[in-house]
């Protein structure tokens, strides 16, 4: 996997989240979803700072373990993203595909910042629904 | 819109039917165009549009600030960079590219600097001016590259004299300086001495070794006085320097100045002399030593000055080298005799192979013209080839440059005569001659000087001339001066030779009587 990724999740099952971004479920194990996508979770209600981007990329690669997957970043109720934790979240963009997942106005608008520009490496979309995000992400699982 | 935010935002919201949050924003915009990029706004737990809109700007502020952070960090490594390509440049323009060493423009601003130095009473400055007596022959003889090679060593060794505070310059060509600021006459002639025995040392360059040695002119400055004048005072000693010899100090003197004066003038002088026809010529008498029959005359030019009478050669040949003039004289000094030889030989009844003997320098055996207006003058004056000899001394073949040799082996071939003026006072060596076009040797008046009394002379002499007859050339001896030397040169062999014994060099009008009159020289006992 890639250097930056921060995963902080539960085994999610594809379609099993569901639309209303704030209640969906944000905490567990630290694991992989049974279908190979990887769920990263940022912790709502703070500030994210580079240090905590990172922290979170190490457990990544751990989990990842060096395979390239599909990649949702839940942003929901964070109060920030600091300009130097955008950018390890941000090398995240080399995961088959980026869904980043918010539920205000103000989601969307770090998670837009998050996404960067036009210059993006592979896919990247912001799902203000949970299932919708997992579902788009399924489309990028590689055909069994 | 408002729901989720809290109560007392939503209180205050009410009362004043405005939103709070929009006056922050409204006040950290107004900070921000202040410039206080570190400018931020807190959302509330709302996240509403609102708060977008906020978190917004405190994304676009961070963005602008590390923008900004950047610019700023370029913009100081730009400015760094520029500064060094200006200290670059700087460097470039004030120093020499070939030696590193400072450059006459950086010299002359160090020494303006000294100079003001003494304003606040420090010592004033000292100028040594080092000129290289050889150098040419370096670029001649073994190639600029070599040449080059040669000044770059001198630039390290001068380094290598100085103090820390003091500039070493080139000046160009092989004149080097160096500047002691805030000096004495004591520190001054001890680098000057110093730098005389570096450059009195071999420098050895792979296969070829070379003397640098300098002539060096001192001039310990007066606070008063400005850099230009320091320089050319500086200047003013180092060419006494040369003048006296080569390879010695001398401080500048005020009567220095007076003789560099007397000089320009005289070289003003000897420009007009030339073309006023104020030089006159010598003849002096050549003779067969076996039966003293005149077999030629040497020429000899003297400048005959209307103030200051005869000059002698030895006077303003230098000089007339030295100001580029030597040419004009050379071609006046051949086309004249020539011209007398050439009347004497209808009015006289001259031997066929009586010939005419001219020095040329070597300035002249470099133009290319050289053998076109021997040639004309011959034809002109209709005195055969076989009765002109050029004289060049060993200086100027031992470099045996392309035109030189052009210019010989096409007199030669022109039938003209080639002679080694002064054989014994330079370098060539007999094998080295035997290479060249020539076809009689002089040999210099100081070997016959201690001809009778000095042991082993007689003997050094005649296996000279030995040799130079086994090269297959033909020896004549000068400065011969009594009955005993000719005939002890005779007795050894040599066939012809001149001196006072002889003849002292005599004017047009004497020497004309002494060959109408004379076949042989009738000679004291």
């Amino acid at each position: 996997m890639t250097d930056g990724i921060t995963i902080d999740n539960v085994a999610d099952k594809l379609g099993d989240g569901d639309d209303v971004g704030a209640d969906a479920p944000r905490a567990g194990a630290q694991t992989m979803s049974a279908e190979g996508i990887t769920v990263i979770t940022l912790p709502a209600g703070e500030h994210i700072s580079r240090r905590l981007a990172e922290s979170k990329a190490e457990q990544a690669r751990a989990l990842a373990a060096g395979v390239p997957r599909p990649l949702l970043i839940d942003i929901r109720g964070v109060k920030s993203i600091d300009r130097n934790a955008r950018v390890v979240l941000g090398a995240a963009h080399v995961s088959v595909a980026v869904a980043v997942l918010g539920s205000s106005p103000v989601d969307r608008v770090l998670g837009n910042f998050l996404m960067g520009g036009k210059d993006a490496k592979s896919p990247v979309a912001f799902f203000a629904s949970r299932s919708e995000a997992l579902a788009w992400l399924a489309g990028f699982l590689p055909v069994p | 819109m408002a729901r989720g935010l809290p109560a007392g935002t939503l209180k205050k919201m009410n009362a004043e039917n405005k939103d709070p949050r929009l006056g922050q924003l409204v006040d950290s915009i107004v900070r921000l165009s202040r410039g206080e990029l570190s400018s931020r706004i807190e959302p509330s737990d709302a996240r509403d549009e609102v708060d977008a809109v906020i978190t917004g700007f405190n994304l676009l502020a961070e963005e602008l600030e590390q923008v900004y952070d950047q610019f700023e960090k370029r913009v100081e490594s730009r400015t760094a960079m520029l500064r060094q390509a200006h200290r670059d440049m700087k460097k470039m323009a004030m120093s020499d590219a070939l030696t590193g060493l400072a450059n006459r423009v950086a010299l002359m601003e160090a020494l303006e600097n000294a100079l003001a130095e003494t304003a606040n009473g420090a010592p004033p400055p000292a100028l040594i001016l080092l000129d290289l007596d050889s150098f040419k022959n370096v670029n001649d003889r073994f190639g600029h590259d070599a040449g080059d090679r040669v000044l770059q060593e001198v630039g390290v060794r001068l380094n290598g004299v100085v103090r820390a505070s003091d500039v070493v310059a080139r000046l160009g060509g092989d004149e080097f300086a160096i500047l002691l600021p805030a000096a004495s006459m004591e520190i001054c002639m001890r680098v000057a001495r110093r730098a005389l025995e570096v450059l009195g040392e071999i420098i050895e360059l792979e296969d070829l070794q070379v003397h640098p040695r300098a002539s060096i002119g001192v001039r310990l400055g007066d606070p008063q006085q400005s850099a230009d004048d320091l320089l050319l005072d500086a200047d003013t000693a180092m060419y006494a320097a040369k003048r006296e010899g080569r390879n010695i100090i001398k401080v500048f003197e005020p009567v220095m100045q007076y003789s560099r004066q007397l000089r320009s003038q005289m070289a003003a002088e000897l420009r007009a002399a030339i073309r006023r026809e104020e030089l006159v010529l010598h003849f002096q008498p050549l003779v067969e030593l076996a039966t003293s029959r005149i077999i030629g005359l040497e020429v000899l030019v003297r400048w005959q000055h209307p103030v200051r009478g005869l000059i002698p050669p030895d006077v303003f040949i230098p000089l007339a080298e030295e100001i580029g003039v030597i040419h004009d004289l050379d071609r006046w000094v051949m086309s004249t005799s020539l011209r007398h030889l050439a009347e004497w030989r209808r009015e006289l009844q001259l031997d066929d192979d009586f010939q005419l003997q001219v020095n040329l320098s070597a300035v002249e055996l470099k133009q290319l013209d050289l053998v076109d207006y021997v040639r004309g003058l011959l034809r002109e004056t209709g005195v055969p080839a076989s009765c002109l000899v050029i004289e060049i001394t060993e200086s100027a073949i031992v470099t045996r440059g392309e035109v030189e040799m052009y210019s010989l082996l096409s007199l030669q071939q022109l039938g003209v005569g080639i002679e080694i003026d002064d054989f014994g006072t330079g370098y060539s060596s007999i094998s080295y001659l035997r290479e060249l076009p020539v076809s009689m040797v002089k040999v210099d008046r100081s070997l016959l000087v201690d001809l009778d009394t000095k042991p082993g002379q007689f003997g050094f002499v005649s296996a000279v001339l030995q040799l130079i007859r086994a090269a297959g050339l033909e020896a004549v001896c000068e400065g011969i001066e009594s009955k005993e030397q000719a005939d002890q040169l005779r007795a050894m062999g040599c066939a012809s030779g001149q001196g006072f014994y002889f003849s002292r060099p005599l004017p047009i009008e004497e020497i004309k009587a002494l060959l109408a009159t004379h076949r042989y020289l009738s000679l004291p006992a």
